[in-house]
């Protein structure tokens, strides 16, 4: 059985609502402006006994309270309570949510809400400035306004199919429509749009209604001060208060009590404070506890009519203790059944896109390149983010995002193409370098990948777009061009180390390297006749003129050991695969001499009476044998 | 429970402006008004059935509809109704059907709601929704063509009090 408002053919309450259709919008709405202007200030018209919805007299009620309290000069205000007093219940709160004394709805009794308060940290609600009617806007000017002719039981049809900030956003557009929706008779309709939404059914003995709760659950708002970035609820204080106005408005029991002097017994606080929800860290909302306290001392002590409040009490808090568990649960329900929709809904939209860009043409292995590891980090997370957003993709959306995921699906493509030609480049390498090895007796070719790449007949190949795959004619030309390349390669680069130790230490104004070499006709690291020590003849070996190998910036390790520099760049001449780069490989760079490294160097071989030529294998075992203060050399 | 011969019978509707209808019975019954009208006249072909509430361009919109949801299951009773879980979505088809200028859509909800065709209603009833769906008030007046008659003052504190109107 429906508790809605019985049907008729088109409400006056929804008439009244049409009623305050705008002239000033410049809409078809001619002749009855007068009448209309009167309807909508809530004068006798408003109240009259033939709206349906009225005919409880709502607004009577309130009429006669206002004309009571006229009567009564204000007198209830006690004088010893204080302006900006969170304890006074006539406080109008901090600058900026104050109410105007000519607003109809300021002069009722003020409600617990009504009576949270604000303090100089609350951030009173930005005025948004109203923008310039925009095309789009102009265009939905009027576009609904038949829906304020349709019958009252369809028109509650359509309002139970609103989400809860929808249809307080409704019942926000106009007093009319404020004064049909915000009506207890709609009751059923704020049921049923909360339970729509899995909200627990609102008990009936709880001090907040289902529009309360509704905006306590959905609106994001401090419902003291207004601040819109409010996203935490006390449920068991039945309110929303960002954390500035949570201090105002929340107090220990004891700290409320004291505003009523010696009149409130200790025995009494206690009972008062069973009497009440609290939060977690045992403070009370002031306006609710300081209605219970006014109640609580209205009754004699002792009296069945104390017993009876108490017990009520008792009834109430245990409902909102009840209630605040099913809140949470369905909190967390709300939370994990957004995410579960989020997640559907990105997937959704993951696979339209690659669906859309399969259709045009891109292979999956693009698709995949585009969103892996390997492509250019900015392009990546750019892409990702247009593609896993948990909104489905609708052809609007699509139109939108599509020239920026096209510009990057082709940014990938090309980089793909080039990668799989760098790997098809690579195998061949491989195969060259494992040949080189076995002709060279184990010795690998001083050309590295990278180097290879630079390559004019690469370069060409690589630039060439209308190809997937390296021309075999490429292949073929490398195969003779390569031998010659890497021929005498090693040597050409041990010559341009050689050159630059001899002008380090010529610089240094060390002897040449010659002139310490001893007439040694065994060669290089042979073991001198005199004291068993193995010196060379080979500058590049030896300990005292060095220099720090350039290792790239992968590492600050320094290596003065000349092999120690040429694998670093040579071994092995490839990388694993091109995924990393050709970073991975620096090209050739001469390293530098290390001028105070050789000066400290030939002190130290001197210092311990050996050779200057000595080699640096040679000093590198002694370090394991010398103790760490004596050693010779620190690399 | 219809019967295989109340399935090929036709059955005549007359709309407000006198235009006459013959459709299959599956798809007049769509309509529950319908359905319990055709109950009452019994076996009489003949005899058409009046619908003063709706004019003929309306009926033939809302038998389009029913048309081509002549094979949809019957409704769940309105108790078991009640506990669904609301969505605003609203099939393909329907959404293409329900693309209509305004006039037209409320004269579809209306006759639905004479007719008592729930699943029309409801697709009426969620495409109004869904135009109203994550619009602020300034938006929905601007959308029901009202102006804002609350004085700044009042707005906030209609925000922050929402009793019910009985009760302030």
């Amino acid at each position: 059985m429906s508790k809605r408002p019985q049907r008729v053919a088109s409400s006056q309450a929804i008439q009244k609502v049409k009623a305050s259709t705008s002239s000033d919008l410049g809409m078809n709405e001619e002749g009855d402006d007068g009448k209309e202007t009167k309807s909508e200030r809530g004068d006798s018209d408003f109240e009259s006994d033939d709206s349906i919805y009225d005919s409880n007299g709502i607004g009577k009620k309130r009429k006669r309270k206002e004309q009571e309290k006229q009567l009564l000069g204000d007198n209830e205000r006690s004088p010893t309570r204080r302006r900006n007093d969170p304890f006074n219940d006539d406080h109008e709160g901090h600058e900026g949510t104050s109410t105007t004394s000519t607003s109809i709805l300021a002069q009722k009794p003020r409600n617990r809400l009504l009576r949270l308060v604000t303090g100089p940290k609350s951030r009173p609600v930005r005025t948004i400035k109203e923008k310039e009617t925009s095309t789009r806007k102009k265009r939905s000017l009027g576009k609904l306004k038949k829906l304020l002719e349709i019958p009252l039981d369809t028109f509650c049809d359509i309002l139970e199919h609103l989400n809860p900030p929808d249809l307080l956003n409704v019942a926000r557009s106009s007093k009319s429509l404020h004064e049909l929706i915000v009506t207890r008779r709609m009751r059923t309709v704020w049921q049923n749009c909360l339970k729509a939404h899995g909200v627990p059914p609102l008990p009936d003995n709880l001090p907040i209604n289902e529009v309360q709760l509704a905006t306590m659950l959905f609106n994001n708002y401090c419902q003291a001060c207004g601040n819109s970035a409010c996203n935490k609820t006390h449920d068991q204080l039945l309110v929303r208060l960002c954390a500035a106005c949570l201090t105002y408005n929340v107090s220990s029991g004891n700290k409320i009590a004291n505003a009523y002097g010696k009149s409130v017994s200790r025995d009494d606080l206690k009972a008062i404070c069973d009497l009440l929800p609290s939060t977690d860290d045992g403070k009370y909302l002031i306006p609710d506890f300081l209605d219970t306290i006014e109640k609580y001392m209205a009754t004699p002590p002792d009296s069945v009519e104390r017993q009876s409040f108490i017990m009520d009490r008792e009834v109430l808090t245990k409902e909102i203790l009840q209630y605040t568990p099913l809140l949470d649960s369905w909190r967390c329900n709300r939370a994990d059944e957004k995410y579960r929709e989020e997640n559907i809904a990105s997937k959704e939209r993951r696979a339209s896109i690659v669906k859309n860009l399969s259709d045009l043409g891109y292979t999956e292995d693009e698709i995949a390149y585009c969103r892996s590891e390997y492509t250019d980090i900015l392009r990546r997370y750019r892409v990702m983010s247009l593609m896993d957003q948990p909104r489905r993709l609708t052809d609007k959306i699509w139109n939108r995002i599509s020239r920026e995921i096209l510009g990057d699906m082709d940014a990938a493509r090309k980089e793909l193409g080039l990668r799989n030609k760098k790997t098809e480049l690579l195998a061949f390498w491989k195969s060259i370098c494992i040949a080189f090895c076995e002709a060279n007796n184990g010795v690998g070719p001083k050309l590295n990948f990278t180097e290879l790449l630079e390559h004019p007949l690469i370069k060409a190949s690589f630039n060439d777009d209308s190809s997937e795959k390296l021309p075999n004619t490429l292949f073929s030309e490398l195969k003779v061009q390569l031998p010659i390349v890497l021929k005498g390669r090693a040597e050409m680069l041990e010559a341009e180390c050689v050159a630059v130790v001899r002008k380090g230490r010529k610089e240094l104004g060390l002897p040449a390297f010659d002139s310490i070499r001893p007439k040694d006709e065994e060669g290089a690291s042979s073991p001198s006749k005199l004291s068993n020590i193995p010196i060379t003849d080979c500058l590049l070996r030896a300990a005292s003129t060095t220099f720090a190998g350039f290792m790239g910036t992968y590492t600050n390790q320094k290596d003065t050991v000349f092999e120690g520099v040429m694998d670093s760049f040579f071994n092995p001449p490839y990388p694993e695969s091109v995924c990393f780069g050709p970073g991975h490989h620096p090209t050739w760079i001469t390293p530098e001499f290390q001028k105070s490294f050789a000066r400290d160097a030939e002190e130290v071989l001197v210092g311990l009476g050996l050779p200057l030529n000595v080699t640096h294998n040679y000093m590198r075992a002694m370090q394991s044998v010398l103790p760490p203060h004596t050693q010779p050399l620190h690399e | 429970m219809s019967t295989t011969e109340d399935k090929t019978r036709k059955v005549k509707l007359v709309t407000s402006d006198n235009e006459e209808f013959e459709v299959d019975w599956e798809v007049a019954t769509r309509s529950v008004l319908i359905k319990h009208m055709l109950e009452d006249i019994g076996e009489s072909e003949e005899q058409a059935i009046p619908l003063p509430n709706v004019t003929a361009n309306v009926l033939k919109k809302v038998l389009e509809w029913c048309e081509h949801h002549r094979k949809d299951p019957e409704p769940a009773p309105e108790s078991s109704d009640d506990n669904r879980k609301r969505t605003l979505e609203i099939g393909d088809w329907d959404a293409k059907f329900i693309q209509v200028d305004q006039e037209m859509l409320f004269e579809i909800i209306l006759a639905a709601n004479y007719l008592d065709i729930k699943a029309l209603l409801d697709v009426g009833c969620k495409t109004v929704a869904n135009m109203i769906k994550g619009k602020q008030p300034e938006e929905i007046r601007k959308m029901f063509n009202i102006v804002n008659d609350f004085t700044p003052e009042e707005e906030a504190q209609i925000k922050k009090e929402n009793e019910w109107a009985e009760d302030r």
